[in-house]
């Protein structure tokens, strides 16, 4: 069989990070405005934390019992972020099988586009999204009584939890991918984060746990990853926790990247 | 005509879904020949793999065996080269709800690779044309179902494409809005695009297409231009319902018609309605005659022996799943 037709000259089929960059910043701009647009959307990104904040703060807060001269709204806000970060990152698994259901998706992997661009620019777009509710957080917590260390600890936080969500995001999207229906993607999206969350050290000691879970709340990585922020917000330190972290996120990142990579080019098969 | 003249071509191609136990044949050993210029429609019911081509043409579905070329690139092995060339617009409009017209112009645009004054002039240019230049800022989820449809196609120009695939454009679209789509096809296979359409509706592939190929079960029926399928059916059918039931299979023969739901259709291609209803009359009393325009029921009765299936039989295979 003859190759010979009419082809046009052009290199963009060609692998091209230049591309790659270009595609991935045009689709995290597009999940970002579709974010921007939905007031709902942003509403209910911020009320729930919010919401946290307060219920810890002053329902539960005072029968925590917390290390002596510590106060427990210290330990909250740098727990709630980690958590916040988590749900940000969570996102991507209803959002990544909206568009496969939509056709979306579709129509983005009938064009030039750079393959894993779909999936790199909602994974940007998330952690971008992360950044900001963090900051809300923080401002939040700074109303309520929230008092940390002023120095670049608090920037190297920021950035930290950013790393988080875009380790998560990873996750988050290999569970898009992988799922069948939106409706599925809202309840897997965001189920484990509650276990993770709860039995860790966001919002209670450890010490005040049953054994078992308190060696649970130990390995748990968002124990570290709480751990970590605490370190630097509340002490500008850096402990052993933040090296844990790190190692937990590229692990996330790899295993959950190597996951939607698959699923994604799982899905030209029949 | 050599190979590479032809703008899409299909040969033997075949896809299975699911596993060896749960498979389903999508396509059968499909062959297909497109040329260059033309608006070829693929026509076939629900199930008959309409989609399931087209998303192997567009490279969203490697094919279980066999070959598509479009303007000679192999869409599986040359799928970067063959998605510079083809546009792609489909039954369920796929633009970004929460992005204005322009923005999702723009973004399709982007993901061309092309620079951004040249994407800027194309989405004017097809706002413009698309009659969506006062819509051009508002969210696209403020539109009307053929607005989507227009802002889809247009979508599907950005690239420029030589080849454009539709598949099921209007399905689901009133009347009017049905129309005003087939005029934006015409105008755009005007301009020398090849059109690739799929289509449950032989008027539609009639009033667009000057080939129209019938699909059933994964491989190709028929084929020609309108004119020649319709004469091998017939403008009108003859609806003879005999008085006794039991005389159903001879009144076929006599007519050389398919027995349907207690009647038999006859074609008026080849006999006169007198000679036929003489032939009739000679076999077996009638209680009921009637005629009915040829419908792509009939030319499918004509070309498979059965009725196109009134329930959804086999659904299209799921736009997005392995495992099935």
């Amino acid at each position: 069989m003859s190759t010979t037709a009419v082809r046009r000259t052009s290199a963009s089929h060609t692998p091209n990070l230049g591309r790659f960059f270009i595609d991935t910043f045009a689709l995290a701009q597009r999940s970002l405005a579709k974010f921007r647009r939905n007031p709902q959307a942003i509403v209910f990104t911020i009320v729930q934390p919010v919401m946290f904040v307060l219920l810890f703060r002053y329902v539960f807060g005072g029968a925590i019992e917390t290390p002596p001269g510590v106060d427990y709204v210290n330990l909250l806000i740098p727990g709630i972020v980690v958590q916040n970060a988590l749900f940000s990152a969570a996102s991507a698994s209803v959002a990544i099988s909206d568009d496969l259901a939509s056709g979306f998706t579709d129509r983005l992997r009938s064009l030039p586009t750079a393959r894993l661009a779909p999936l790199t620019g909602r994974v940007v777009a998330d952690t971008l999204r992360a950044g900001l509710l963090v900051i809300v957080i923080f401002l939040v917590g700074l109303l309520v009584g929230f008092r940390p260390e002023w120095g670049p600890g608090l920037l190297a936080a920021w950035i930290l939890l950013m790393v988080i969500a875009f380790g998560f995001a990873w996750i988050a999207v290999a569970i898009g991918v992988s799922v069948k229906s939106p409706e599925v993607a809202q309840s897997a999206g965001f189920i484990w984060i509650f276990p993770l969350t709860f039995a860790s050290s966001v919002f209670v000691p450890v010490s005040t746990m049953p054994d078992w879970l308190a060696w649970f709340a130990t390995i748990n990585p968002v124990t570290q990853f709480a751990n970590a922020t605490r370190g630097l917000v509340l002490l500008g330190e850096v402990d052993s926790a933040l090296g844990w972290s790190l190692l937990w996120v590229v692990g996330f990142a790899v295993v959950g990247g190597a996951l939607s990579i698959r699923g994604w080019n799982r899905m030209t098969r029949p | 005509m050599s190979d590479s003249e032809w703008a899409v071509l299909a040969r033997d191609l075949n896809v299975v879904y699911g596993s060896r136990n749960t498979s389903k044949k999508a396509l059968d050993g499909l062959d297909l020949s497109i040329a260059n210029g033309e608006v070829y429609a693929i026509l076939g019911p629900n199930g008959a793999g309409k989609t399931t081509f087209i998303r192997v043409a567009t490279t969203l579905l490697i094919p279980t065996s066999g070959h598509v070329f479009v303007e000679g690139l192999d869409v599986v092995r040359e799928a970067g080269a063959v998605r510079d060339i083809i546009g792609v617009a489909g039954q369920y409009a796929t633009v970004d709800e929460s992005l204005t017209g322009q923005e999702n112009l723009i973004l399709t645009g982007t993901l061309y690779g092309l620079p951004r004054a040249e994407r800027q002039r194309r989405a004017t240019d097809l706002l413009e044309r698309f009659d969506l230049a006062d819509a051009a800022e508002r969210p696209a989820r403020t539109y009307s179902g053929g607005m989507r449809r227009r802002l889809d196609l247009a979508a599907s120009l950005m690239g420029d494409p030589s080849v454009l695939f539709l598949d099921e454009p209007t399905t689901g679209l009133d009347v009017r809005t049905r129309n005003a789509l087939w005029d934006e096809v015409r105008s755009i296979a005007a301009r020398g695009v090849t059109i690739v359409l799929t289509t449950q509706y032989l008027e539609e592939a009639d009033a667009l297409a000057s080939r129209i190929s019938i699909i059933d079960a994964g491989r190709v029926v028929v084929e020609g231009t309108p004119t020649e399928l319709k004469a091998t059916v017939g403008e009108e059918i003859l609806i003879l319902t005999p008085v006794d039931a039991h005389a159903l299979p001879a009144l076929a023969d006599a007519v050389t018609g398919e027995i349907v739901e207690g009647s038999v259709r006859a074609r008026t291609a080849s006999d006169s309605v007198n000679s036929l209803l003489a032939a009739a009359m000679e076999v077996t009393p009638l209680a009921g005659v009637s005629t009915t325009t040829a419908s792509l029921d009939d030319v499918f009765l004509t070309y498979t022996g059965h009725v196109v299936e009134e329930e959804p039989a086999a659904p299209e295979p799921p736009k997005r799943r392995r495992g099935r």
